[in-house]
C-alpha cells in the first residue's frame, strides 16, 4: 500500500499593454520611438491609441491518492481532489473529485496457471469525476466596465455601466467517466491488446448562455446548463505475425468509435435551444454551418438541402413541406439537420517488417463515416466569383450552377479516407567499432497516398470540438514529405 | 541599490506571507474592471453611468452598423431596400425578407434588436439604480440637478420602451435589473402604452430647458418630441386619439418654452445645415447623439450607407462601407424633377473622383467600366434595362444612395464631426400638422398647409416654389405622408409612419405587394427568448 498527499497553487495572470500612433515623417525609428508621431497633436490624423488589460484568477487543489495491491492479483486506487478555483461563485468555489479504479490480473489466479495459451490477463474498471473552470475570469462578480465616450458639458469622458450579468451561482463543471477495460497477452505473447469501453457524461455544462431579456441587462450569461454524453470503444492490438531468425513481422492496430450527444441544454430556470457554430465568411455571410441541438450530435451541419437547379441555373432547396423553392423563397424553418462532421471510427493499422539488417515500416491510417463541408467548392467552385481566380470545379461539377453562393447539402461530401501516412525502409550496419555503436540509414515518405471520394485538397480537418469537418478557405495543404537519414550512435 | 535590495526582502517576505495566508484564498482581483463599490465618487462618475446608456442607444437607433431598430424601421417600409448585388448581399435572406414581409420568430436581425434593445432598458435600469442610491449632496450635486438627471433616465427608458412597443407590441416591462432569471410576463401593448405615457408625463416636466451645455443629452424638447410622437401615435397603439396632447406637446416646443440650441427652436434656413459636420448646434436640434470623430465616438454610417472603396474617392473620404441599404425606385420617383432634396441627399449618376471628371469606376458587375448609380434594381450590367427587377437581382451600382448626412472631406477641420439628429423641429412641424388634419377629419387647414410649407419650402428654388408650395386643398393625408416620406428619408422613421397611415400591410411599392396582414404590423418575440422564458407570449399569426 502507498499514498500520497499534496497541495497545488496555480495563479495565472494576464498583462497587455499596446500603444499606437499616427504621423510618423521617418522610419528611421521603426516602432522604437512611438511619441515621434504626430497624430497626438494633429487631429486630422487617425487618432492613436493605446491600450492596457490585467486579470488573474487561481486554482488550488489538495489531493490525496492511495495505491493497494493484493498479492500482485487485485489493484484498487483512490484519489480524492479537493479542488478551488477563483473564477466561481463565492459560495461554490470549491468542488470534490474522486475516483476509484480497480484492477483484477486474471492471469495471476492460480486456476489459469494452466491456461498456456493466456500469458496475461487483466480486467480494469474506474470511475472517476473531474471539473473543469475553463471559463473566462471574473463571471460571478458584478462590475463596472467601459461603454465609449460621451460628452459632459463638450468634454468626452468615459461611460460606465455592468460588464456583465453577473452569476454568482457559477460552479464547476463536472465530468464523470465510466471506463471498463480489457488487457491481454496470447499465445506467448504474439498476441496482446487492449480493449476500453467508456460513457463519459459531462454536466453542469460551463457556456455562456442566452439570458432572458428583460430583466437581465446583458444577453448572455455564463452559468451551468447542459449535458454532453461521450460513450466509445477502444482497441488496441498487437501481433507478431511471423518470426523467423532473419525475418519478423509485427501488426499494429489501433481503432476507435465514439458518439457526441447533447443529452440536455436546461437547467431548472435556464433553456436554451440550441447552439450554432462556424459562421460562413463572406461574400454573403451565409448563416452558421452547425447547430447543436438537445438529443444531437456534436458536429451536425445544418442547413438547406439541395433539391435541383432551375434551368437558368438557379437554386433550387426543399422546403420544409417537402415542396421546392429558390434561396429567396428559404427561411430558418426550412433548415435541418444535413450531416455530421465528426469520423464515427477511426482507425491505424501499421505493418512492420524486418528481414536480416533491412526494416520496413508501413503505416495505413483512415477516419470513416463523416461528412466534410467543402467551403472552397462553396465559394470558389462558383462561375459567380468572377473576375477572381476560379476552380476548375466551377465549370465542370458545377457547370450548371449560375447563382450566387449558397449553404446547403449540395456542399457535403462524404469524407471517409484511407492514407499510407509513413513508409519507413532502414538498413542497419553491423559495425566492429569501438567508437560507433551503431549506425542505420533510413528513407522515410510521409503523407504518400490517399485514398478517398473527397473532391477537395485533404480529407483530414479539425474533427473534434463543435466545428469538426470543415474544409475551410484558408486550408495549408499538408506536404509530402521524404526524408533521407542516418542514425549514428557514438 | 539600497532601496532595490530592501524592496527584494520586502517582496520575499510578502510572498511567504502571501504563500502562507493564500493558500485557500481564492478572492478575484479587479484590475481593468471596477467594483461598483469603488464608484460614484464625483459628480463626473456620476454622469458616467448616467450617460452609458447613450453610447449603448447609438447602436441600435443610428444606421451604426447593427441590425437594431434603424435596420427594420427602414428595410420593412417603402424607402429602403438592401437587395442582393451579385455575389454580395445576400446574408441568409435577411434583408428580403424584411421587403417581403416574410419574416419568421427565427430572424437573426431581429434578434439582435431585441437584444440591443433590453440591453439598453438594462442599462437605464442598473443606472437609475445605482443613482437612486448616491449621497449626491455630497457630490456637490443640487437636487434640481440630481431630480433632472434620475428624469432624464425614466424619459430614456420610455423612449426604449416606445421603440420596443413599436416593433413587438406586447413586451414585458421591466423597471429594475435581474439577479435571477426573472422570466417576465407579457403585457398587453395596452399596458404598455399607459406605461410609457405615465413615465413621460411624469417625468418630462422634471427635464432642464435644452442648451449647449446638455447637447446630446435628454432635455425638454427631446421629451416633449417623445410625447408629441406618443400621441400622434396613440390613435394607432391604443384606438384613443390624442390630437390635442399632441399639438400642446408641439407647442411647448416650437415657442421655445423646453429651449434650444442658441434659444427658440427655428427650422434651418437649407437642406444641408441640420445634417452637416457642423450640426452640433443645428438650429432644429431637439435631441441628438452628440458624436464626435475627435472626441473618439464617430458617427459611422458606412457600413449601412456608404459603398465600397471605390466611391470613397467621389466623396474625398478616408471610409468606405459594405455596399448595403439602397433607396428603392419608387421612393426615388417620390421626388419632383425641381425638388432640391432629390440632388442634396443623395449620390445617383456618374460618379467622378471628387472634383474632377475622371470617372469612378465599378468594382463588381461594372468592373473597370465608369460607375453609375441608376435608379433600379435588376440586372442591367446582363442587357435587362425594363424589367421591375427584384430584390436578388441588384448589382454593385443598384438605386439611389445616401447623402444626406456629409462627413466633409478628409481635409476638412470637422470631419465626421456630424451629430445624428434624433428630433429635430421640422417632425414636430409634421406632427403637429398631422394632429391638426386628423382632428379635423382629415382634411388639412391653413394652418397646417402653413407649417408643412413652412419646412418645403427650402426644398425648392424661389422660382419653383409658388407651383410646389401645398394648398388646403392639395395637401391631403396621402400627400401629408408622402411629403414626410420625401423630408425625413434615411432617418429611420418611416415603419412607424406608414403603420398610422394604414399602409404598411397594405401598401404597394417597387415590387413588394401587400400582405394584408394585420399581424405583420409587429415583430414575432425572437424565439430564443420564448425558449427560456416560459411567461412571454408569441405574438399573434406567429
Amino acid at each position: 500500500m502507498t499514498a500520497l498527499l499534496g497541495y497545488s497553487y496555480q495563479y495565472g495572470t494576464v498583462e497587455r499593454f499596446s500603444a499606437n500612433n499616427n504621423g510618423f515623417t521617418t522610419d528611421g525609428f521603426l516602432d522604437w520611438n512611438l511619441g515621434a508621431g504626430s497624430a497626438i497633436q494633429n487631429t486630422q490624423l487617425p487618432r492613436p491609441g493605446m491600450n492596457s488589460f490585467k486579470d488573474d484568477n487561481t486554482l488550488v487543489a489538495f489531493f490525496g491518492r492511495a495505491n493497494y495491491t493484493y498479492k500482485g492479483k487485485y489493484m484498487v486506487q483512490a484519489i480524492l481532489r479537493r479542488e478551488g478555483s477563483s473564477r466561481f461563485g463565492a459560495n461554490h468555489k470549491w468542488g470534490n473529485f474522486p475516483s476509484v479504479s480497480m484492477g483484477w490480473s486474471v492471469s495471476e489466479e492460480s486456476f489459469m496457471e494452466d491456461v498456456s495459451q493466456i500469458n496475461e490477463l487483466k480486467l480494469r474498471v474506474g470511475y472517476g469525476i473531474t471539473g473543469n473552470q475553463g471559463i473566462p475570469n471574473y463571471q460571478s462578480l458584478l462590475t463596472l466596465g467601459t461603454g465609449g465616450v460621451y460628452p459632459q458639458e463638450g468634454v468626452y469622458y468615459q461611460t460606465y455601466g455592468p460588464a456583465r450579468n453577473p452569476n454568482p451561482n457559477l460552479r464547476w463543471e463536472q465530468k464523470a467517466e465510466w471506463n471498463v477495460g480489457l488487457d491481454f497477452a496470447l499465445w506467448d505473447n504474439r498476441i496482446s491488446g487492449a480493449l476500453d469501453v467508456y460513457d463519459r457524461e459531462t454536466k453542469d455544462l460551463l457556456y455562456n448562455y442566452n439570458a432572458q431579456q428583460p430583466a437581465f441587462v446583458r444577453d448572455l450569461i455564463y452559468t451551468n446548463v447542459g449535458s454532453i454524453r461521450n460513450r466509445g470503444v477502444e482497441l488496441q492490438l498487437s501481433a507478431i505475425a511471423m518470426q523467423r531468425e532473419d525475418f519478423r513481422w509485427n501488426i499494429d492496430f489501433a481503432g476507435n468509435t465514439n458518439s457526441n450527444k447533447l443529452t440536455k441544454l436546461s437547467a431548472d430556470v435556464f433553456q436554451a435551444n440550441w447552439l450554432e457554430f462556424y459562421g460562413l465568411p463572406s461574400p454573403g455571410a451565409l448563416g452558421n454551418a452547425f447547430r447543436l441541438e438537445e438529443g444531437g450530435e456534436v458536429g451536425n451541419f445544418y442547413g438547406k438541402r439541395f433539391a435541383g437547379f432551375t434551368e437558368e441555373g438557379g437554386w433550387l432547396f426543399y422546403k420544409a413541406d417537402g415542396s421546392t423553392g429558390t434561396s429567396t423563397e428559404m427561411n430558418e424553418n426550412d433548415l435541418t439537420v444535413i450531416g455530421n462532421g465528426v469520423p464515427r471510427y477511426q482507425a491505424s493499422l501499421s505493418n512492420s517488417f524486418t528481414y536480416k539488417n533491412f526494416d520496413l515500416t508501413v503505416l495505413l491510417r483512415g477516419k470513416f463515416d463523416f461528412d466534410i463541408l467543402n467551403t472552397q467548392d462553396l465559394y470558389f467552385g462558383n462561375k459567380r466569383w468572377l473576375p477572381n481566380n476560379l476552380l476548375r470545379s466551377a465549370i465542370t461539377t458545377h457547370n450548371r450552377l449560375n447563382d450566387e453562393p449558397q449553404y446547403s447539402d449540395y456542399y457535403l461530401e462524404r469524407g471517409d479516407f484511407v492514407k499510407l501516412d509513413n513508409v519507413t525502409l532502414g538498413y542497419s550496419f553491423r559495425l566492429n567499432s569501438g567508437y560507433i555503436r551503431n549506425m542505420r540509414v533510413y528513407l522515410t515518405g510521409r503523407n504518400l497516398v490517399t485514398i478517398t471520394g473527397y473532391s477537395g485538397i485533404d480529407p483530414e480537418l479539425q474533427d473534434t470540438g463543435f466545428e469538426a469537418g470543415v474544409d475551410a478557405r484558408g486550408f495549408y495543404p499538408r506536404t509530402q514529405s521524404w526524408t533521407l537519414g542516418l542514425n549514428v550512435g557514438f | 541599490m539600497k532601496r532595490y535590495f530592501s524592496e527584494i526582502k520586502r517582496t520575499l517576505v510578502a510572498s511567504v506571507l502571501i504563500t502562507i495566508g493564500a493558500c485557500t484564498n481564492l478572492d478575484e482581483n479587479l484590475y481593468s474592471e471596477l467594483e461598483k463599490d469603488s464608484f460614484y465618487n464625483s459628480r463626473l462618475e456620476v454622469m458616467q453611468a448616467a450617460l452609458r446608456p447613450f453610447t449603448h442607444m447609438q447602436a441600435w437607433l443610428a444606421p451604426t452598423g447593427q441590425t437594431g431598430y434603424y435596420y427594420h424601421a427602414e428595410l420593412s417600409a417603402d424607402q429602403l431596400a438592401w437587395p442582393q448585388k451579385g455575389r454580395h448581399g445576400y446574408d441568409g435572406g435577411d434583408h428580403f425578407r424584411q421587403h417581403y414581409h416574410t419574416w419568421t420568430a427565427n430572424e437573426n436581425p431581429t434578434r439582435t434588436a431585441w437584444i440591443l434593445m433590453w440591453t439598453g432598458v438594462g442599462y437605464i435600469n442598473s443606472a437609475i439604480a445605482d443613482l437612486n442610491e448616491v449621497d449626491y449632496a455630497a457630490l456637490d450635486i443640487s437636487e434640481e440637478e440630481m431630480t433632472a438627471i434620475i428624469a432624464e433616465l425614466h424619459v430614456l427608458r420610455a423612449y426604449h420602451y416606445m421603440k420596443i412597443m413599436e416593433l413587438w407590441g406586447n413586451v414585458p416591462i421591466a423597471t429594475e435589473v435581474a439577479e435571477e432569471p426573472a422570466n417576465l410576463p407579457t403585457q398587453p401593448r395596452a399596458e404598455v402604452f399607459a406605461f410609457i405615457q405615465a413615465e413621460l408625463e411624469t417625468y418630462v416636466p422634471q427635464l432642464l430647458p435644452y442648451s449647449t451645455a446638455l447637447v446630446g443629452r435628454v432635455s425638454a424638447t427631446a421629451g416633449y418630441a417623445m410625447l408629441a410622437e406618443l400621441y400622434l401615435n396613440a390613435e394607432y397603439f391604443i384606438g384613443t386619439p390624442m390630437w390635442d396632447e399632441c399639438i400642446a406637446a408641439c407647442d411647448r416646443i416650437i415657442s421655445g418654452e423646453a429651449g434650444g440650441l442658441g434659444g427658440t427652436p427655428q427650422l434651418a434656413d437649407d437642406l444641408a445645415a441640420t445634417f452637416s459636420n457642423t450640426n452640433q448646434d443645428a438650429s432644429e436640434a431637439l435631441f441628438q447623439f452628440a458624436f464626435s470623430r475627435q472626441g473618439g465616438f464617430v458617427f459611422d454610417w458606412a457600413a449601412y450607407l456608404m459603398g465600397y472603396a471605390n466611391i470613397s474617392e467621389a466623396l474625398d473620404v478616408g471610409y468606405s462601407g459594405n455596399n448595403a441599404m439602397v433607396v428603392i425606385p419608387t421612393a426615388f420617383d417620390a421626388y419632383a424633377a425641381d425638388d432640391l432634396r432629390k440632388r442634396e441627399w443623395f449620390l445617383f449618376g456618374p460618379q467622378y473622383v471628387y472634383g474632377t471628371e475622371t470617372p469612378i469606376l465599378g468594382t463588381e458587375e461594372w468592373n473597370e467600366q465608369p460607375f453609375v448609380y441608376v435608379n433600379s434594381i435588376r440586372r442591367e450590367s446582363e442587357g435587362d434595362l425594363t424589367s421591375e427587377g427584384g430584390m436578388a437581382e441588384g448589382e454593385e451600382n443598384s438605386g439611389a444612395r445616401f447623402n444626406k448626412y456629409k462627413s466633409g472631406r478628409v481635409s476638412d477641420p470637422n470631419y465626421r464631426e456630424n451629430h445624428y439628429i434624433i428630433y429635430r423641429l421640422t417632425e414636430i412641424y409634421f406632427n403637429k400638422a398631422e394632429a391638426i388634419m386628423r382632428r379635423n377629419g382629415g382634411v388639412a387647414t391653413q394652418e397646417a398647409v402653413d407649417l408643412v410649407n413652412a419646412c418645403r419650402e427650402r426644398a425648392f428654388s424661389p422660382e419653383d416654389w409658388p407651383e410646389a408650395r401645398y394648398t388646403t386643398a392639395t395637401l391631403t393625408m396621402d400627400e401629408l405622408l408622402e411629403e414626410r416620406g420625401r423630408e425625413f428619408i434615411f432617418e429611420g422613421k418611416r415603419r412607424t409612419d406608414i403603420i398610422r397611415f394604414g399602409k404598411f400591410t397594405h401598401g404597394t411599392w417597387w415590387d413588394h405587394q401587400p400582405t394584408n396582414d394585420p399581424n405583420k404590423e409587429i415583430y414575432p418575440i425572437p424565439h430564443t427568448q420564448i425558449a427560456i422564458n416560459p411567461n412571454l407570449v408569441q405574438n399573434p399569426g406567429y
